[in-house]
């Protein structure tokens, strides 16, 4: 009887986020009877959304192994999933079924995935001195294979020890794939390394300017909404996901009043991250030019825009507050633009996460120093914000709009 | 006067009746809230989920890390909940009825809010993990800083009672609240109770930023008692806010703790939307709004106040 | 107060007291340590509760949690081995260390014995605080307002110290010393990089 009960009730579930998966983030986050968790030890079942790059598996096995027993894998339209891992597959319609389903099979001990990686230490601890300790007198050393922190001179002269941590691929709060590797002292950041996927989705040959459209919107809110997740108002953040499936400008509009309100987002946002004209200025991500009021933007050379008017970027600020607003703006134009663009294609889209002219790599590549650049020297809280804000496309969900395009 | 004190084994029984209820409602308006700023289509059944999440949790094993420190793992969310009961006792249910209405009662609940930052930390050291720690030590800069607010706001509140006992604060308020003739009062106090349960705009410690900090490590049942620690305390606060500005258990016809019950629970909604609305402040912006215009600010609040009472 | 129920505490918390104060000195992980102190403190708080003397018992858990807990924080930040993941000598001199402490001990444990301490039980006294009251207000003041205004200039001097930002610019941006002639730029000087791999004074 407790069973049946607890079974109805949400299923925790941490969604580890690959490329392309972003859509299934959000489905599940408007969901009622799955709970989003943002860690693996307090979910019950692990979703791989996406494709897996081959670097990330090793860290995803790890994951893995964090969730407690007994627990479950499921997997939605993930590509280079781990051997080791036998995932459950499921479409993203029949996805809160089949979670649920594997949800009561573990509470009633019928189903559980082994652990992968072994329970013991692969490395000995090591000393040197006397007593056994690790390395300079009582300091330093490696014990269990993991360098103990040692100290350094900080930005402001201070001697605090420094910890070097990579966070991500899979932490909750960061865009998918991205890794930050950071030198921390205290929490504030006095080295920084971000890396962004050189493999994501993309838009190839004649796509309709409405799916191009419906996508742009799509992605931006999505965006939206895990960047107000991370900001601390999961509350808002279902409501933005719940839009994001299924956008609408009245939607966007009513979004917009609820966040941008002089107590609401702003508070987290305002001021973080900022980043200079010049920074953005030849970038590749169209829609960061254009947070800063930069022309740049396919659609306006694009013959399949004619016709449709599109509106010239402002300077939103550099910081935060100014990319998610851009994102509002350019979501409510992108609607207006799917309303009116009827069956017009084009095989130059503007991508919603960068301009298609640049490749795939060079963009990660200046992606990830516009956000070293960004982050550096910033406390972790304000870098974390900062990363939600520059996503990638391995945030967009593409899949669904390739099945509009016409053969 | 002499204080007034209830019998230890019903002490006992009340301060948890009390803890554990104030827990609940607070969970229950949290889901509530939760899910009509959501825009979910029936946010009443959110008090219905909200605990089957709870009792699902529950049943599901804890991890350990590697080469945690245990006892104050164990420890850490029982200081929690221990510094809230110790907080309940000295605030009055009733006219009357305490548990123990000491004559130091603003002292003892300012050593409770320390005692608050000692166990965050703690659970946040004792799992071994980095961004656990970073969460600790986030909440030790930040509560700092609210500490000395929420100091000189009590004293504030006690200059017109002549004393330090909460007993007295609600006796004083008899011709007028204190939130009507110490306005600056009842905002900093705000601050000071979502500073120490770390709610909604001072979530630093398990911010979702560092992905949940001080709870990352933390699944099962010592999650849940995470969680409940939390609510416990955000209702203690509750009751506090309305003792010392909204009369506790003054007011006409139903009995007081009726009263007090019913100022509590508004206050603890207001505690809950307030947490739901307002994103969470950057570390560093919170600290030096702190110490730079919150401070002064209750300097000055103190200063008007006691000359208020002098004149 | 007196009664059976107010001596066993006394003596809970009296051996709690020097257990812990012990068990600073036999952990390995200066945050344990710091912890262990500041329980040996709010031991000692307890039994001046116990003692009737509840603002200064209060007070005392209040100062103690605060300084330990930044102690705590100094230790993960600055020293070595906050975790006891290495094996440690907690004292300097441990000879000197156990002679000072054996004769310090036996000190006050002298005083303790032969000390002609009243053995009347304690009545509640109406008004302890107005008496602390009067006493920091009126006798003591000059005391007290010099220590609260140094302890405030302090503050204020810690805050202003640690500020990111002073009235020359930011701290992060390091100083540049101006070149011979006036109009020029001045020198560009970078930072000094931390080296990651310098050792500072440790103990051996």
């Amino acid at each position: 009887m407790a069973v049946t009960w607890t079974s109805a009730g949400p299923v925790p579930v941490f969604v580890a986020t690959g490329a392309g998966g972003a859509a299934v983030r959000h489905a599940l986050r408007a969901a009622d009877e799955v709970d989003l968790v943002r860690s693996p030890r307090r979910a019950c079942v692990l979703l791989v959304a996406g494709d897996v790059p081959t670097g990330d598996r090793s860290p995803l096995l790890q994951v893995h192994d964090q969730v407690p027993r007994p627990r479950g894998v499921v997997a939605v339209g993930a590509r280079g999933m781990p051997a080791e891992l036998a995932p459950i597959t499921s479409s993203l319609g029949g996805l809160v079924a089949t979670i649920l389903e594997v949800g009561s099979q573990i509470l009633v001990g019928e189903h559980d995935s082994d652990d992968v990686l072994p329970a013991t230490n692969p490395v000995e601890w090591r000393g040197v001195g006397p007593n056994g300790q690790g390395g300079e007198g009582m300091m330093g050393g490696v014990p269990y294979g993991r360098a103990m922190a040692m100290t350094a001179e900080g930005s402001d002269g201070l001697t605090l020890d420094r910890l070097y941590l990579t966070l991500g691929p899979w932490l909750p709060g960061l865009p998918s794939g991205c890794r930050l590797e950071v030198g921390l002292q205290g929490d504030v950041l006095e080295e920084a390394s971000v890396a962004y996927p050189t493999t994501g989705p993309t838009l190839a040959g004649q796509v309709r300017v409405a799916s191009v459209e419906q996508l742009r919107a799509r992605t931006l809110l999505g965006w939206l909404a895990d960047l107000t997740d991370t900001a601390g108002l999961p509350a808002l953040a279902r409501r933005v996901s719940r839009l994001a499936l299924d956008p609408t400008p009245e939607g966007v509009d009513a979004v917009r009043r609820r966040l941008d309100r002089r107590w609401g987002l702003p508070v987290a946002t305002d001021g973080v991250g900022h980043l200079e004209r010049d920074d953005v200025t030849g970038c590749g991500l169209g829609w960061l030019a254009r947070s800063r009021g930069v022309d740049e933007d396919a659609r306006r050379d694009d013959r399949a825009y004619d016709g449709l008017e599109l509106a010239a970027p402002t300077d939103r600020g550099g910081d935060v507050t100014g990319r998610w607003r851009t994102w509002l703006d350019e979501a409510a134009e992108a609607l207006r633009l799917a309303e009116a663009a009827e069956d017009r294609t084009t095989d130059r889209p503007e991508l919603p996460w960068g301009s298609a002219a640049v490749t795939v790599e060079d963009r990660a590549v200046a992606h990830a120093a516009l956000a070293t650049r960004a982050v550096s020297g910033a406390e972790l809280g304000r870098a974390v914000l900062t990363l939600a804000s520059l996503p990638s496309a391995c945030d967009a969900d593409v899949a669904a709009s390739r099945a509009e395009v016409p053969a | 006067m002499t204080p007034a004190t209830l019998h230890p084994l019903l002490a006992v029984v009340v301060g948890g009746l009390v803890l554990a209820g104030g827990a609940v409602v607070v969970g229950a308006l949290d889901a509530v809230v939760g899910a009509a700023v959501a825009g979910d289509p029936r946010p009443a059944t959110a008090g219905v989920r909200a605990w089957r999440r709870v009792v699902l949790a529950w049943r599901r094993p804890g991890t350990v890390t590697e080469r945690p420190d245990l006892v104050l793992w164990v420890v850490a969310p029982a200081a929690y909940v221990g510094v809230a009961a110790l907080a309940l006792a000295v605030l009055p249910l009733g006219d009357g009825i305490a548990i123990a209405d000491v004559r130091t009662g603003i002292v003892v609940f300012g050593a409770v809010e320390v005692l608050a930052m000692v166990a965050v930390f703690l659970h946040g050291w004792a799992a071994n993990s980095a961004l656990a720690l970073v969460g600790a030590y986030r909440f030790v800069a930040e509560s700092l800083s609210f500490l000395l607010l929420s100091m000189f706001v009590l004293i504030a509140a006690a200059l017109p009672a002549e004393s330090m006992a909460f007993g007295e604060i609600v006796a004083s308020q008899q011709g007028l609240w204190n939130v009507v003739r110490q306005p600056l009062g009842l905002p900093l106090f705000t601050v000071v109770a979502l500073g120490t349960t770390f709610w909604g705009p001072l979530n630093l410690p398990d911010g979702a930023d560092i992905a949940t900090g001080t709870s990352l490590e933390v699944g099962g049942p010592a999650y849940i008692a995470w969680q409940v620690a939390r609510r416990a305390m955000l209702a203690v606060y509750a009751i506090a806010t309305s003792v010392v500005f909204l009369g506790g258990h003054l007011g006409p016809v139903l009995p007081g703790p009726v009263w007090l019950a019913l100022k509590s629970v508004v206050v603890a909604s207001g505690f809950v939307w307030l947490g739901h609305r307002v994103g969470r402040v950057p570390m560093d912006r919170f600290v030096r709004v702190a110490w730079t215009v919150l401070l002064p600010l209750s300097f000055l609040h103190l200063a008007v106040t006691g000359a208020v009472v002098l004149l | 107060m007196t009664g059976w129920p107010v001596d066993v505490a006394f003596w809970v918390l009296a051996v709690g007291a020097v257990w812990f104060g012990w068990r600073v000195f036999r952990t390995d992980s200066m945050v344990r340590a710091t912890f262990a102190l500041l329980v040996s403190f709010l031991d000692v708080g307890a039994i001046m509760v116990l003692l009737l003397a509840e603002y200064l018992g209060v007070a005392l858990f209040f100062m103690m949690a605060v300084e330990m807990t930044v102690m705590a924080i100094f230790m993960v930040a600055y020293m070595m081995n906050p975790a006891g993941l290495n094996p440690m000598q907690m004292v300097h001199q441990p000879r000197v260390a156990v002679v000072v402490g054996v004769l310090a001990a036996a000190g006050l444990a002298a005083v303790a014995w032969f000390a002609d301490l009243p053995s009347v039980a304690l009545v509640a006294p109406q008004d302890t605080i107005r008496e602390l009251g009067l006493e920091v207000m009126g006798e003591s003041m000059i005391l007290m307002q010099t220590a609260g205004i140094t302890l405030l200039a302090t503050m204020i001097g810690a805050v202003a110290l640690t500020a990111a930002h002073g009235r020359f610019g930011e701290a992060t941006s390091g100083s540049r010393p101006p070149r011979l002639d006036p109009d020029a730029e001045p020198v560009e000087q970078e930072m000094a990089r931390p080296d990651p791999h310098a050792h500072h004074g440790g103990h051996g």
